[in-house]
């Protein structure tokens, strides 16, 4: 029968215990020992600011990756960059105006080809509106990309930084994690 | 002129950063202020002494005879790079110490004061500026450069492995014990040693998936946590970019500058020995790369360059690619239209106004055609400098390889200088059929 010891703080949440407490549980044939002890301050807390970073990144990654809408909501509501904010809106008002222009020229060409309306607008008019559309949505498309390519990487970046400073912060205070104090 | 030795550290928490590249260009750009001495104090790797071997003559001797050892510094000690730039080897070539004695240099509780009073003889020989090229990684030898210096530069690269070695370094230098009385020699001439010294940031070999903007905000904070502990500049001094111009210089000539001269890494370490030097030495007008940051505005765009030129030759082309795309779904809708409505309801003017917008958009990738086109033509005006400069400095007869890469660089070039030609010339050429063709049409 195999024993596996973990210490446990004082500060430890509920949630850490049950999680502790589980994991025991699913161990086939194994017993798990708690040993809880008091401890100079509460590093678990510490720990979860931590996990909640990469958790944050990973998030932000897949919903990205995920879904257009998802990210739509997401960059309408961060204050990080206003540029991205403002290219976002753009982009997404001309979709909606190119999707409007196209319906309306096929309508269009479909009319004039079998003689319903022989003194419209003229064509061209819409195709040089939709092609000033199109340019201006990749116009507007490409330094968005760019943005948001820039601006991911800088969370990351940051949220790495973060992860490491919140070490550093551990270590200053006295113990180093994953070493107890005696 | 200055009136004292100005003394530079270049550190880092982790070796690989790019520091000794960094350090020997900075000498090099320094040496157009003033009398400037380039000190290898990397015992352990002798990075900038392997760089600059060719120059060192077997008798020389190394920064560890001076300074730990017993010998005196004489006017013949330093290696002679060029008219104004002197080397100090960190070691003597012909008599290499053993490893663990340049082991125990690196811990040696004792080096601050040698080093101090080494340095303190130093500007009796006419020296302006020091460049001190520490070792990456914590020792008393970058603590002592820190504290024996003007400035110190802390490198670093943006990524966490790099990161985390220059919170170590910063936090070894706040923590280090402060200088006592018997630390402290008592010969007047060896320099003082201070605890506030400043210390500044350089990131280097950034990638170009980042932006200015976004790396100054994200080390802004963290330099802010340690402003209240170090005398550290809330802002880091220079963004260096990763480069393919350095990389392929860099190892196969010690200075990088002279054979790349238009490399954003030559304008930064200019722009920094402006910033840092301005105040105290009179610019050289006739030295244009340094004379030209007398504008604010020169200087403001280079300090927010952070992309390399063939980053921005990629996204040139990118854009090209998209506009020329864009060009061929217009030529596409255009002529399916025509074709579906030729026999029907057609109006004359539609046909002309398609005509009149194909010239427009014609126009129009045309000049973002030339921007890449423009962009390329600098990138390889560049890299045909790099390898006729790296020819120059090749021992000997210039290999197969070079003569190769050197013409396809020439054939390059012209390509580039004869496209434009062509291009304005095919969009007049049809400009001008279009006009003809619309005037006889309506005559």
């Amino acid at each position: 029968m195999r024993t596996m010891v973990i210490r446990m703080e004082d500060g430890c949440k509920e949630e850490c215990k049950k999680n502790l407490m589980s994991l025991s549980q699913q161990a086939s044939g194994g017993m798990l020992l708690i040993n809880s002890r008091r401890a100079p301050f509460d590093r678990t807390e510490l720990m979860s600011d931590e996990i909640k970073i990469a958790q944050s990144v990973l998030k932000q990654e897949s919903s990205f990756r995920r879904t257009v809408v998802g990210y739509f909501g997401s960059v309408l509501k961060s204050d990080l960059d206003p540029s991205i904010k403002m290219f976002t809106l753009i982009v997404l008002a001309l979709f909606v105006f190119i999707s409007f222009l196209i319906v309306i020229l096929v309508l269009h060409l479909l009319a004039r080809k079998f003689g319903i309306v022989t003194n419209a607008v003229p064509f061209t008019l819409y195709v040089t509106i939709l092609a000033a559309a199109s340019i201006s949505t990749i116009g507007s498309g490409i330094p968005l990309m760019m943005r948001m390519s820039y601006t991911e990487h800088a969370q990351r970046l940051e949220a790495g930084f973060k992860v490491i400073e919140k070490k550093k912060v551990l270590r200053t205070r006295g113990t180093s994690v994953g070493r107890p104090t005696a | 002129m200055a009136d004292q030795l100005h003394r530079i550290s270049f550190v880092s928490g982790k070796g690989g950063v790019g520091k000794t590249l960094l350090a020997v260009n900075f000498a090099w750009v320094c040496a157009h202020l003033g009398k400037t001495l380039l000190v290898d104090l990397d015992f352990q790797n002798q990075g900038a002494t392997g760089l600059l071997s060719s120059f060192i003559r077997e008798a020389s001797r190394g920064a560890i005879d001076y300074i730990l050892g017993s010998e005196q510094v004489t006017d013949d000690a330093f290696v002679k790079l060029d008219a104004n730039l002197s080397f100090l080897p960190a070691v003597p070539l012909n008599r290499p110490p053993k490893h663990s004695e340049l082991f125990d240099t690196c811990q040696h509780p004792g080096f601050k004061s040698e080093l101090a009073c080494f340095l303190g003889k130093v500007g009796q020989y006419g020296f302006e500026i020091v460049v001190l090229d520490c070792h990456g990684g914590l020792d008393m030898v970058s603590l002592a450069s820190h504290r024996l210096s003007d400035h110190t530069l802390v490198i670093t690269e943006p990524d966490r492995v790099t990161f985390n070695g220059t919170l170590e370094l910063l936090d070894f230098y706040q923590s280090a014990p402060p200088p006592t009385a018997d630390s402290t020699p008592s010969d007047s001439r060896c320099l003082p040693e201070d605890i506030s010294r400043p210390v500044e940031l350089i990131v280097n070999r950034i990638p170009p998936k980042y932006r200015f903007a976004d790396l100054d905000r994200v080390y802004g904070s963290v330099l802010a946590t340690y402003k209240t502990r170090l005398n550290i500049s809330g802002r880091v001094l220079a963004y260096i970019p990763a480069e393919e111009f350095v990389v392929d210089s860099f190892g196969e000539v010690p200075f990088v500058i002279p054979v790349a001269p238009n490399c954003v890494a030559a304008q930064k370490l200019h722009l920094l020995a402006y910033k840092l030097f301005s105040d105290w030495f009179a610019i050289p007008p006739k030295y244009k790369p340094l004379s030209r940051f007398a504008s604010a505005r020169r200087r403001k765009r280079v300090e927010h360059t952070i992309v390399s030129a063939e980053s921005r030759n990629i996204r040139a082309i990118v854009n090209t690619f998209a506009a020329i795309s864009c060009l061929y779904v217009f030529l596409f809708f255009g002529m399916s239209s025509y074709a579906l409505l030729r026999n029907s309801q057609w109006e004359k003017t539609d046909s002309d106004l398609l005509l009149g917008l194909l010239c427009l958009f014609v126009s129009i990738v045309s000049a973002v055609y030339l921007k890449a086109v423009f962009g390329l033509n600098r990138y390889y005006r560049d890299k045909y400098q790099i390898q006729r400069n790296l020819a120059r400095t090749e021992p000997g007869e210039v290999s197969l390889w070079r003569r190769l890469a050197i013409v396809r660089l020439l054939l390059l070039r012209a390509a580039m200088l004869v496209l434009p030609v062509v291009v304005v010339a095919t969009l007049l050429l049809f400009l001008l059929i279009t006009l003809g063709w619309l005037v006889t049409r309506y005559r």
